[in-house]
């Protein structure tokens, strides 16, 4: 089971690296570098949508670059 | 030099192993302290930077350079250079191996296993755990080191997990386990931080330091000694070469050739040796790059 999980975190790995990490990573930076969101738009959104979606691409492509 | 080109092997050999002898044996105090005053400068940061006694730039700059000088001490363990199994001195010898790499999230049972592998089979394309390191100039190493640590991509550092699978021997089961749980940590530990608020502490603490740590050491430790890495055996695999950035920024790596003929010589005793050993080598064909 326990085996299970550990493999199903690795394979998802990219995923799990950027919801868990950069999206938190990125919401820090927008905050830190005091950066203005136009029409409102949560730092979080944005975070979420950045971190997200790389950790993504990363998970479809096996790769956070363009090359593999 | 042409009296020594006509020496007899066995008689360069003699004069090799007789030098090398003189060196062998020195317990490296240097590479212990660097060991602790390394881990616990970069233990320190942690509160430090997150208490605001130090800004998070500085902390990112010692950070990036402990992390990038915390293998060689490793190294000096995974050579049995500070205590030899069943002497005295053995448990400081595994204790600086364990220790010195944990910034570097390389545990010491597979870096030791991986690097006993390529002082066997240095330079040869499927045996040698470092081989995909190979490229054909400075910045495509640094790339290649880069592309190597891709989720889906071969070799570097992630290919290690595949040597061990292929040796299963208890020993190498092992040392995977611990690097998956090393991984796990890591991975869990970054994460926490970041959903506590210090997520820019945990990205410029850890995470880029280890990164920038590991091209660093992949590319002066893997790339540049075994440039252009096209020969194989025992005064082929390794050379010795002259850097601008001279001893201490390449981590003692131009002599490196001395390390690969006799492993158990200190890292900061392999400059003297070379030179003690240096029309020898080059009788013997080594390839010898300015130095």
């Amino acid at each position: 089971m326990l085996v299970k999980l550990i493999e199903l975190i690795f394979k998802f790995g990219p995923l799990v690296f950027g919801l868990g990490f950069l999206v938190p990573l990125f919401h820090a930076l927008i905050v830190r570098l005091d950066i203005a969101l136009p029409f409102g738009i949560s730092a979080w959104l944005i975070a979420l949508a950045l971190g997200g979606g790389l950790g993504l691409m990363a998970q479809v492509r096996g790769s956070w670059i363009w090359q593999r | 030099m042409a009296e020594i080109s006509a020496t007899p092997d066995a008689a360069l050999l003699a004069r090799e192993r007789e030098i090398a002898s003189r060196h062998m044996g020195h317990f490296p105090w240097g590479s212990v302290a660097w060991c602790f005053a390394n881990l616990a400068c970069w233990l320190a940061l942690w509160p430090l930077v997150i208490l605001g006694i130090m800004p998070l730039w500085l902390g990112f700059i010692v950070a990036t350079l402990n992390i990038s000088l915390c293998y060689l001490p490793s190294h000096e363990a995974q050579h049995d250079i500070i205590g030899r199994p069943g002497s005295k001195l053995r448990w400081l010898n595994e204790l600086v191996g364990h220790l010195s790499t944990i910034p570097l999230v390389l545990p010491y049972d597979l870096a030791k296993l991986t690097h006993m592998e390529h002082h066997k089979h240095a330079n040869h394309p499927e045996h040698d755990p470092d081989y995909s390191v190979h490229a054909p100039n400075a910045l495509a190493a640094i790339w290649q080191s880069f592309v190597s640590r891709q989720p889906r991509a071969d070799g570097g550092i992630k290919s290690y997990g595949d040597v061990m699978q292929k040796m299963d021997t208890p020993r190498a089961r092992k040392a995977l386990t611990i690097a998956i749980l090393y991984q796990l940590f890591f991975y869990s530990f970054l994460i926490g931080m970041a959903w506590s608020g210090l997520a820019l502490e945990a990205a410029l603490l850890w995470w880029l330091p280890q990164h920038i740590g590991l091209t660093y050491i992949q590319f002066y430790l893997s790339w540049a000694p075994h440039h252009p890495g096209n020969g194989q055996g025992r005064y082929k695999d390794t050379r010795a070469w002259r850097s601008r950035f001279g001893n201490l920024l390449t981590m003692g790596m131009q002599y490196h050739v001395i390390h690969h003929l006799y492993p158990r010589i200190p890292l900061m005793r392999t400059p003297r040796a070379y030179w003690e050993m240096r029309d020898v080598l080059e009788a013997r064909g080594v390839q010898i790059d300015g130095l």
